[in-house]
């Protein structure tokens, strides 16, 4: 491994690691430090993580997403992404420290087990796989930003029908804008997934790739299940807990597709 | 000596004396209090001869005397004594009801009255305004002066620094409040919720204010008798009134209810929140039941989107604000301490301005003299040049001594022999100083 592909591989997980603990030093003590230092770190991670993308795109010769770890680190930026804008454009700062932690997990263990992957196929050149790729990673942040917001209007939900008033109480935001943020952002997800559906139906019949495929079928089943709660939603009253227990479902579900299937085999589609 | 030592003695013998309610019942308190022509008496009488500054703060829960006494008979005794004796209770009230606190003391109590953190309701906001009243009322006829005008705007910096500085004054500390808190927690725009109000008594129409605070501005109200819905609706600027038979019809409608009627019992049962619940396709309603008795059926709580929240509910949100202000009174008490010692220096300013003043008046009287004996020796530009030089020099000369008489001392004692050893090494008094 080059040299500064080596050292960014380090320092990316230790900027991850310091957004994430300020935006939790942040939510859970106040801190006056961590609440100036967490956007701009939150910065620096993203522009650290686009240059690492980008050394592994120039040392390689194509989009990191030869490999299960090379997925996971593209993965934890379009987290990165998709939350830093979340955060500009909604104001809702007090759900950084979740999402972050997540985009943390995927870096540390992508930076942790990365190596070289050697020759490749010539097909990940191509730019509809590309396009497919992208897009389904998207889609697949997208859904585990709705599944970490579902998350954390269960636990919110708990508190106040508990009447334990606590610090997540205090802290997060409403429940309606959980639910609202939890639905854009699985409309945006559904979206970025139908796209790598298209793409990936013009691209599979050049593959020797086979319809059965587990990952395959599983994403299809996440799709149709979302499609599906989408479309009948107000008739399903999918609303409150009902939809917060379905999109954390769905992101459990998209995240083992994704991570542990894949441990079980050589490519990313059998 | 005699200026110097007057502003001095002033500032030390502030006292404060005075019934709250953590030395004297309720029943004491109110029978205690003063209203606003009773202090301005109170005060006037106070002002002529006894003390050269007084106020009077007078609240359902304390009524304190601040005086800065004029004659060394004036003592804490004799103002509790005189305050028992102008409301003619001798039988009942003692000295002992009485807390009495001295200078920095009377400063410090002063000032934690004035950020609430001697309140009965840690961090109840609205002593800050009955203090600016007392303050203000006392100003209006001349009773507050140099100590009591400095004290009183010491108070309200003081306040205003705990309030955009800590937690002390943030959350509910009333169940109408909580509920509206925890309306907060629920929807994100109140201004887009619609509000049924059953009842229109004084919990509701609390409730509603606070609603209204928040933006919440969809309010319809519904209530037995409705002369009293159509009163609370005009004070609070809606004409949104169900009656009360017909609410029923309409509660699918309705976000937020807040139920506050006494005394008649159930007034929402489950079956019927179930059914606005099916016509409102389950869309999440937050129902308050301030009533007591309990005016919502309890097995509410059980239906999907359903919140349903009692009095009791909305104590433990209460309970939880008033530990969080709890653990805020360090840091409030730390901004007090700086205040005091804020206030502490400015006395010990006040102690060293005349002596400061007349030595300056001193210096400038000599070097006025001693340029006399040369005004027609030199040219009018030779006598500017020094002047100019003479001015240079006492600036200078002076520096050292007035840097040293405001430089910290340990103790009043310090202080004082500090100012008499200057008085008396350059000779400095009211007559003394050449015109």
């Amino acid at each position: 491994m080059d040299v500064s592909l080596y050292i960014f591989s380090i320092a990316v997980p230790l900027v991850y690691t310091s957004a994430t603990l300020s935006y939790g030093a942040d939510f859970f003590w106040r801190l006056g430090w961590a609440t100036a230092i967490k956007r701009p770190l939150l910065f620096l991670t993203a522009i650290l993580h686009l240059v690492y993308l980008h050394l592994l795109i120039a040392q390689n010769g194509y989009p990191p997403i030869a490999s299960v770890f090379q997925l996971m680190s593209t993965i934890a930026f379009t987290l990165l992404i998709t939350y830093l804008f979340i955060e500009l454009s909604t104001g809702v700062i007090e759900t950084g420290f979740f999402v972050l932690s997540v985009a943390l997990l995927f870096q540390v263990i992508s930076s942790w087990f990365i190596e070289d992957v050697g020759a490749v196929n010539e097909n990940l050149k191509n730019p509809i796989l590309s396009l497919h790729i992208i897009s389904a990673l998207l889609g697949y942040s997208a859904i585990a930003i709705a599944g970490i917001y579902s998350l954390l209007y269960l636990l919110l939900l708990k508190q106040i029908q508990a009447n334990r008033y606590g610090l997540l109480f205090e802290r997060l935001p409403n429940l309606e804008l959980f639910e609202k943020m939890s639905y854009n952002a699985v409309m945006f997800g559904f979206f970025f997934l139908t796209v790598a559906f298209i793409a990936g139906a013009i691209w599979i019949p050049k593959t020797t790739i086979s319809l059965v495929d587990f990952k395959l079928i599983g994403t299809i089943l996440v799709w149709a299940i979302y499609g599906i709660g989408l479309l009948f939603r107000e008739r399903l009253a999918l609303q409150g807990k009902r939809m917060a227990v379905m999109l954390i479902s769905g992101f459990l579900f998209a995240f083992l597709s994704m991570t542990v299937l894949n441990f079980f085999s050589a490519r990313f589609h059998s | 000596m005699r200026s110097s030592n007057h502003s001095h003695s002033e500032a030390t013998q502030l006292i404060a004396v005075g019934i709250t309610h953590k030395t004297a019942s309720l029943d004491i308190r109110e029978r205690f209090a003063f209203n606003d022509h009773e202090a301005r008496a109170l005060l006037r009488e106070l002002c002529d001869g006894l003390v050269s500054e007084a106020m009077l703060l007078s609240t359902c829960n304390r009524t304190e005397l601040y005086a800065v006494p004029k004659l060394p008979e004036v003592t804490a005794e004799y103002l509790i004594d005189f305050l028992i004796s102008r409301r003619a209770m001798s039988q009942e009230v003692k000295r002992e009801h009485f807390f009495r606190t001295f200078a920095c003391g009377a400063v410090k109590h002063f000032f934690t009255v004035a950020s609430a953190a001697d309140s009965m309701i840690l961090g109840e906001a609205q002593i800050l305004g009955q203090v600016k009243d007392a303050y203000r009322l006392a100003s209006e006829i001349g009773a507050t002066k140099t100590i009591l005008n400095r004290l009183a705007h010491d108070a309200f910096s003081v306040a205003k620094r705990v309030k955009t500085e800590t937690k002390f004054f943030e959350g509910a500390i009333s169940v109408s409040y909580a509920a509206v808190e925890l309306a907060k927690k629920i929807f994100s725009d109140l201004s887009e919720k619609n509000v049924l109000l059953i009842g229109a008594g004084e919990t509701a129409e609390l409730a509603a204010k606070h609603l209204i605070e928040k933006k919440a501005h969809r309010i319809s109200i519904t209530n037995r008798t409705l002369a009293k819905a159509e009163a609370l609706a005009s004070e609070l600027g809606t004409s949104n009134i169900l009656t009360f038979d017909y609410f029923k019809e309409r509660l699918h409608e309705f976000d937020i209810v807040i139920s506050a009627v006494g005394t008649i019992g159930e007034v929402l049962s489950v079956s019927e929140i179930e059914r606005a619940m099916q016509k409102r396709k389950r869309s999440t309603m937050l129902l308050i039941d301030l009533g007591v008795p309990r005016n919502i059926d309890k097995k509410a709580t059980s239906l999907y989107n359903v919140f349903l929240k009692d009095i009791d509910d909305l104590q433990f949100i209460v309970q939880k604000n008033l530990d969080a202000r709890k653990a805020e009174l360090p840091k409030v008490e730390a901004i007090i301490i700086q205040g005091i010692i804020e206030f502490e220096q400015w006395q010990g300013s006040l102690q060293i301005a005349p002596t400061i003043r007349l030595l300056q008046e001193k210096f400038h009287a000599i070097k006025s003299q001693e340029l006399a004996r040369l005004k027609n020796k030199v040219s009018d530009a030779e006598y500017k040049l020094l002047e100019q030089l003479a001015d240079r020099l006492i600036g200078k000369l002076l520096h050292f001594p007035i840097k040293g008489l405001k430089s910290p001392v340990p103790s009043e004692e310090s202080l004082e022999g500090k100012i008499a050893l200057l008085r008396q090494l350059f000779e400095l008094d009211d007559s003394t100083v050449m015109k």
